[in-house]
């Protein structure tokens, strides 16, 4: 199944969406290779979408306003 | 929202950044090198384009944190052109070399988890160029972490017990790197979103979870580790060996800048 940070890939040949990862760093840095499983196509897409790794405020479940606070007029 | 000035910290908290800023730069090198060094062992040809490019974004995060770095007044060409290895402030999970394979995934995914859960303290730092600056190495450091989940996972199906032990034994060294301090003036003053303690508390779940998610047996030693002669403002303990500062160290590095 593909990873879900890859859900609106597709095609760039026939538009299906059938497609699987063949490497997570394609032909640059910043393209992930793909190959289509319906028309055997194999393409890179360019990975930045803006998705981040969880902060360790997200992982513990908590926000601390103290920052933002801190610094406002 | 008040133009955040560095001046406006104090000695004390300025200080603080800077030397966490520098620990995480140095880390980002020692990692960037263990990726150009350990490239010949990748177990396919994905794995060599995935090292090497996280090799480069590696090298990438420490340039731009050397330069940001500038704004305290530290000199670009002077931290790169370090020339004996107690200069250097790279974690010490890093100072010994892989053993194999597994151990490699293991300590690559320590370091990456623990240098971005520490980061992402800074996600939200009043200082726009350092917060789009942590942005930038999260979303580069989301591959390097879904990379070694690759891996895990097939450690995991391949019910490969050496990478758990590899993970075991590596993770105290890791956990090191946040300290134990119970207080951090950072975060007091408003310039870290969490204290340290916070971090190395969402780190040791992180890599718990991921423990767990990989089926692997492994028991993570909860003790504080914090080896004695740990140092704060270098987030390590004694320096790295001459053998890998002699890996990381530029070569004529004379003739690089004038």
């Amino acid at each position: 199944m593909l990873d879900k940070s890859f859900k609106d890939v597709h095609c760039p040949e026939c538009q299906s969406e059938n497609v699987i990862m063949l490497s997570l760093f394609g032909s640059s840095v910043s393209e992930v290779m793909f190959e289509c499983q319906h028309c055997r196509t194999v393409f890179n897409w360019v990975k930045w979408t803006g998705a981040l790794p969880p902060t360790a405020a997200e992982r513990l479940g908590s926000t601390d306003e103290i920052s933002k606070r801190k610094f406002e007029e | 929202m008040a133009r955040f000035e560095l001046d406006q910290l104090s000695p004390e908290v300025r200080e603080g950044l800077k030397c966490d800023l520098l620990a995480l730069a140095d880390s980002k090198l020692v990692l960037a090198n263990w990726y150009t060094t350990c490239v010949h062992n990748g177990r396919s040809l994905p794995d060599f384009a995935a090292v090497l490019g996280m090799a480069t974004t590696s090298y990438g995060h420490t340039r731009a944190l050397y330069l940001y770095l500038g704004d305290f007044g530290m000199d670009y060409a002077a931290l790169e052109r370090r020339s004996k290895p107690g200069e250097l402030n790279s974690m010490n999970l890093l100072d010994s070399p892989p053993q194999s394979w597994e151990d490699f995934v293991a300590a690559v995914f320590l370091a990456e988890q623990a240098m971005w859960t520490f980061a992402s303290g800074f996600l939200n730092h009043p200082d726009r160029p350092l917060s789009g600056l942590i942005r930038k190495i999260g979303e580069e450091s989301y591959f390097h972490l879904k990379y070694c989940e690759g891996w895990r996972a097939i450690f995991a199906e391949t019910a490969n017990p050496r990478f758990g032990e590899a993970l075991q034994q590596r993770f105290p060294s890791a956990v090191s790197w946040f300290g134990s301090e119970k207080t951090d003036a950072l975060h007091d003053s408003g310039v870290r979103e969490l204290p340290v303690s916070k971090l190395r508390e969402a780190f040791i779940a992180e890599v718990s979870d991921a423990a767990e998610k990989a089926q692997l047996s492994t028991t993570l030693a909860s003790e504080d580790v914090a080896k004695s002669g740990w140092e704060l403002s270098r987030r390590r303990s004694g320096d790295v060996s001459d053998k890998l500062f002699s890996i990381v160290q530029l070569k004529d590095a004379e003739a690089v800048h004038d």
